[in-house]
């Protein structure tokens, strides 16, 4: 039959179409793909606008290389530590993988940062798009939970004081906490219930977070560019080109990546003892441990209540239509001050000796 | 300009006292009355910051003084007490590992293999460990295979860079660089 049809279409004269768009046409007959033509504004090329995108690119990176790590790691905890040691030492390429997880990990809370703070710069989260600001914001609070228990996980003196610190905070919420508490399964170490929150339960709210984000993208449409005030005459691009766009920044991201990971891999730290306190956090969150060296245990809780409340709050009490930041200057500057603050926490934590808390 | 102004002071204002302010205190549940975990935490304190042993020095006073000092041989703990006060933090380690029947500093060059898990299983958020291992840093300088990791991650990243060119928007146009004026509210 397809014979025949090569032939008519030789005896007609016609010419074929090259074998690329054959094999395109086939797989869009049976998947749809070409749905992803739609067309987008120009500006979602630029890298600012690209930043979710190439946030979804690290997700992939971790997905992969974890799924590397999960073959040799030991959750139990007393072999965890040194199934780590093992992974780098042991394991071919292992301290290579490893090291791209962990870079993959401190990229992807950057530009998760970076796109949370694009969207708020240009106004992206009005409406039509609160519903989508949240999704977004409850995808920053599952990366922040994902370096969290990432950092437990190598269970080291720096993990195990973190988890310490996570298990005081439970004490604090009383039954709100009861995840994070050792009695909630008296028989499973903790440890092993952050394991599975770190390869499924987080990754999988966040896969499935991805796709309603995705999904209320294309329902709203690429959010347009205060910076461009004639809109609608502005030049149309299909989303593949956005796509493939994001593609080429996740390349770039890959190779500073890999050479991260070569030049600066990370250690692991002392098998953990109970009863000091002698590390510091990850910097992800010094801004909070600032506010524990000020206020005490409490000031964690505090600390990311309030940036969170204000997250959420954003796009219920900003309501005025005007997208550029000139005609926000009470939500900029308002930005900028929370901004700082985080900014400055950071940087005292960085300059002072870890403190006995717990 | 001046609401930048404003914004400024605001931020200096708010970080200010904190800039002043003195660190909260200790507040969990106080030290331990058992001279092993005491002499735990000590060696935990040498490993972790080998150029301060006065917290370890510390530890293992308390361990001398506590209530209960089952499972720990004093002797070796006064000999590590004598040799972190000359500032031998290694000799100190190593009294205070044979001190609770620890193999001397040997974890980290042999570490237990993944199937060697000692008996008593940890439940909860019990460490599962009982002594402190050396940390493993990070960097040790290059390795075999790390040039070609490197180049090739290189490779990568020139690869990206040329695509990303490449695949510019025509225009260039949209660009959030504060150009053009705002949209009409």
């Amino acid at each position: 039959m397809a014979r025949t049809t090569e032939v008519e279409h030789r005896d007609a004269g016609a010419a074929r179409p090259p074998w690329r768009r054959r094999a395109l046409d086939v797989i869009d007959d049976r998947l749809g793909i070409n749905a992803l033509q739609y067309p987008v504004p120009e500006h979602a090329n630029n890298l600012a606008w690209s930043l979710g995108g190439v946030t979804a690119t690290t997700l992939v990176v971790l997905i992969v290389t974890g799924v590397f790590l999960t073959q040799y790691y030991n959750p139990a905890p007393e072999a965890a530590n040194d199934s780590v040691r093992f992974i780098v030492k042991n394991v071919t390429g292992g301290r290579f993988v490893r090291g791209v997880h962990f870079w993959a990990a401190q990229a992807m809370y950057v530009l998760a940062a970076l796109h949370l703070i694009r969207v708020f710069f240009t106004g992206s989260y009005k409406k039509p798009r609160e519903a989508n600001w949240l999704v977004g914001v409850t995808m920053f609070a599952l990366v922040i939970g994902a370096l969290f228990t990432g950092t437990v996980l190598k269970w080291d003196q720096e993990g195990f004081e973190a988890l310490s610190h996570n298990l005081e905070i439970a004490r604090l919420l009383g039954g709100l906490g009861f995840w994070f508490t050792a009695n909630l399964s008296k028989n499973v170490p903790i440890l092993v219930r952050l394991y599975v929150a770190h390869v499924a339960i987080i990754p999988g709210l966040i896969l499935g977070l991805l796709a309603v984000h995705a999904m209320l993208v294309k329902r709203h449409g690429i959010s347009p560019s205060p910076a461009i005030p004639d809109a609608p005459s502005e030049p149309r691009e299909p989303f593949t080109h956005h796509l493939r766009r994001v593609g080429a920044f996740g390349l770039v991201l890959l190779g500073v990546l890999g050479v991260l990971a070569v030049l600066f891999p990370p250690g692991v730290g002392p098998t953990p003892v109970e009863g000091i306190e002698v590390t510091k956090p990850p910097w992800i969150f010094w801004w909070l441990f600032t506010l524990e060296n000020q206020i005490g245990l409490k000031g964690i809780l505090w600390g990311a209540g309030v940036l969170f409340a204000l997250l959420i709050a954003l796009p219920f009490v900003d309501r005025s239509p005007g997208r550029h930041w000139r005609k926000r200057p009470i939500a900029i500057v308002a930005g900028a001050v929370v901004l700082v603050t985080l900014i400055v926490f950071t940087i005292l934590e960085a300059v002072v000796t870890p403190a006995q808390h717990l | 300009m001046r609401r930048a102004r404003i914004g400024l002071a605001l931020v200096l204002a708010l970080a200010a006292p904190l800039a002043l302010a003195t660190p909260a205190g200790a507040h969990g549940a106080g030290e331990s009355k058992k001279a092993v975990e005491l002499v735990q935490q000590a060696i935990a304190l040498i490993v972790n910051k080998p150029g301060d042993l006065a917290a370890a020095e510390e530890k293992v006073n308390d361990a001398l003084k506590a209530p209960d000092k089952a499972g720990v041989d004093l002797p070796s703990v006064e000999q590590a007490k004598t040799a972190l006060e000359s500032r031998d933090a290694h000799r100190g380690r190593a009294l205070l590992e044979r001190a609770i029947g620890a193999k001397p500093h040997l974890s980290s060059v042999e570490p237990l293999a993944i199937r060697e898990i000692p008996a008593e299983r940890a439940t909860g958020a019990e460490p599962g460990t009982k002594v402190a291992t050396d940390p493993l840093p990070g960097r040790r300088g290059l390795e075999t295979g790390d040039g070609a990791l490197l180049l090739e991650s290189l490779a990568v990243g020139v690869i990206g860079m040329g695509l990303a060119v490449r695949f510019r928007p025509t225009r260039g146009a949209g660009a959030p660089s504060g150009r053009g004026a705002p949209e009409e509210a």
